[in-house]
């Protein structure tokens, strides 16, 4: 295979080409993978416990910011009784989590949630659940406790909702949550409510009826909820942008090296002109290489954002569910499909290069 | 075309540089009909190289015209396409290209005509067996001597049946043994294939062999034999 044989021609340039490639690759799949897996995890906890419907305060720039206060979710339960399920959600920075989530709801919530050891809190009685990654993280049994906001909590049980976001933190009672999260002073709030258990024509009307009702209240259909977060709105852009300037740097990258393999088989490209072939000929030799130099990129990228992924994800500091430690297929054919666009526009600047040249001119490069 | 029409015809040629300062060609003007073979001979500088050059398809005169098998060389579009029909280059320092096999490198201008993969490789094996590279084929040029290289160059020129066959002082790099060995294969070839050989040459032994001689000098013709 010559374009095999023309990337084996410098090896340590092709190498450092491939490992230029495989960073950004890597940084585009590791980054992509973390707001793929946190949108997927938010998702998958609104379909799974059936919350067609979540309420949160009008003003609050995103639905783990919000504060509905107690006369306002009384107003709620009065008129939506059991279909309706008051939340309190937040983080904590402990010392057995950096960001510790701590979600409050009522027992009847738990129902939803199987337990894999132990059994469920009692209401106000400073017990919670720990969630399977943090319980195998931190080694903790249910009868063992932990020091959450300066308190010792008790642990009764060990649940698993099947998103690591959820399975890394903790359970408890509303009032139990409510006292972790409040701040000095402040009245006990509510940050969400969530409705569940109704048909889609069902929902429309009650979030139509919701907001109309209670102007200082937002309702959004629960398949919403991921995209309300404005976390997850700044985090997309930060990975819209990282992506783009990946792909810039990989085209430089490559287009660099693309050119510096030109400007040292100019005689030899001058040779093939001279024996008739065009331009177009020689760069459908240049894209072959540029093929395999990015597919290379590619495949190391990817080893290499799952070990990235792999290493923060065993940080403290990050916590506990917050970090995949894989990504789906579909994150590995978009990094090849990427890979293909970088072999593509690497192209330009050569080609432009190759159209300029005179085969005589070639000929006589030294 | 009859044998009687000149296959290839050279009018007031000139190829000057810097504004004309320079004229490395200077109206030159002759003609000569397929299946013959034609010595350059002349000083270095004279405008061989440059009077191939035009005639390949690499250069264009300053003024003047060409014209191969009657086609206007200045009328011509796709020049790639047009060499690789109609012209055979041999170079003096063998031009291959490194990262390609002989047998890649014997193929190359079959790819530039489309010609399909196993027709390139079958002719070309065939042809480079006729020079005596059958057990080179598959080695890269670096791997062979300077010799089969040349002949491997003589392979690549023949191999698209062009009508003209410009030869760059194709022996300038050989000892004398290999020297008769390249020009005897470039002109048994040449002539089965009915093909015009321009050979340009300091070595009057080779330039022996031509059916014609003709001597430059400053970028004019000024002798013919």
């Amino acid at each position: 295979m010559i374009f095999l044989r023309n990337v084996r021609r410098a090896p340590a340039r092709s190498l450092m080409t491939a490992l230029g490639i495989a960073v950004g690759v890597a940084l585009f799949v590791a980054i992509t993978a973390i707001t793929l897996d946190l949108q997927s995890q938010i998702d998958g906890a609104t379909s799974t416990y059936n919350l067609e419907v979540v309420v949160y305060e009008r003003r609050a720039t995103s639905p783990f910011s919000s504060r509905i206060s107690p006369a306002q979710m009384q107003q709620l339960q009065s008129r939506y009784g059991d279909a309706l399920s008051p939340m309190v959600m937040g983080s904590l920075n402990e010392k057995w989590s950096a960001y510790a989530l701590v979600v409050g709801v009522p027992p009847a919530f738990l129902r939803r949630i199987p337990l894999t050891a132990g059994s469920v809190y009692q209401e106000g009685s400073g017990e919670a659940m720990m969630g399977e990654i943090a319980s195998q993280r931190l080694g903790v049994q249910p009868g063992q406790a932990v020091s959450i906001d300066s308190a010792q909590v008790r642990i009764t049980g060990v649940f698993r909702t099947g998103s690591r976001l959820f399975d890394g933190g903790i359970m408890t009672s509303i009032a139990t949550a409510q006292r972790m999260l409040a701040r000095e002073g402040a009245e006990p709030q509510f940050t969400l409510a969530l409705l569940g258990g109704t048909k889609a024509d069902q929902s429309a009307a009650l979030i139509r009826e919701i907001n109309t009702r209670y102007p200082s209240l937002r309702a959004i259909p629960g398949t919403e909820f991921a995209g309300a977060l404005r976390l997850m709105r700044v985090v997309d852009a930060f990975v819209t942008t990282i992506s783009v300037v990946a792909l810039i740097g990989t085209c430089l990258v490559v287009s660099n090296t693309l050119l510096m393999a030109i400007a040292e088989r100019t005689r030899e490209i001058g040779i093939l002109m001279a024996v008739g072939w065009t331009p177009w000929l020689v760069l459908r030799m240049l894209f072959a290489e540029s093929l395999v130099l990015c597919c290379a990129g590619a495949l190391l990228g990817n080893l290499f954002a799952l070990g990235l992924l792999r290493v923060v994800n065993g940080l403290e500091s990050v916590g506990f569910g917050w970090i995949p430690v894989r990504f789906p297929l579909s994150l590995t054919a978009a990094s090849l499909m990427m890979a293909l666009s970088v072999a593509v526009i690497s192209l330009l600047w050569p080609a432009m290069v190759l159209y300029r040249m005179q085969p005589l001119s070639a000929l006589r490069h030294e | 075309m009859n044998d009687h029409t000149p296959l290839l015809r050279a009018e007031g040629l000139a190829r000057y540089h810097d504004h004309g300062a320079v004229k490395a060609l200077d109206g030159v003007t002759f003609e000569t009909h397929a299946g013959e073979v034609l010595a350059l001979t002349g000083p270095s500088g004279c405008g061989k190289s440059t009077l191939l050059s035009i005639l390949g398809l690499l250069d264009q005169p300053t003024r003047g015209r060409a014209s191969i098998g009657g086609e206007d060389l200045a009328r011509v579009r796709d020049r790639a396409s047009f060499r690789a029909r109609n012209i055979g280059f041999v170079f003096q320092f063998h031009h291959m290209v490194s990262t390609m096999t002989l047998l890649e490198n014997v193929t190359a201008p079959m790819i530039a005509m489309g010609v399909p993969r196993a027709e390139r490789h079958r002719r070309a094996l065939d042809l480079l067996d006729q020079m005596g590279l059958s057990g080179r084929a598959n080695f890269l040029p670096s791997n062979v001597s300077g010799g089969e290289r040349q002949r491997a160059a003589v392979a690549r020129a023949l191999i698209n049946k062009p009508l003209i066959i410009l030869a760059d002082e194709p022996t300038g790099n050989l000892d004398s043994r290999n020297s008769q060995i390249v020009v005897n294969l470039l002109m048994d070839h040449a002539r089965a294939q009915h093909a015009l050989v321009l050979l340009a040459t300091h070595n009057p032994d080779i330039a022996a062999v031509a059916d014609r001689r003709i001597m430059m000098r400053d970028g004019q013709l000024v002798a013919s034999t």
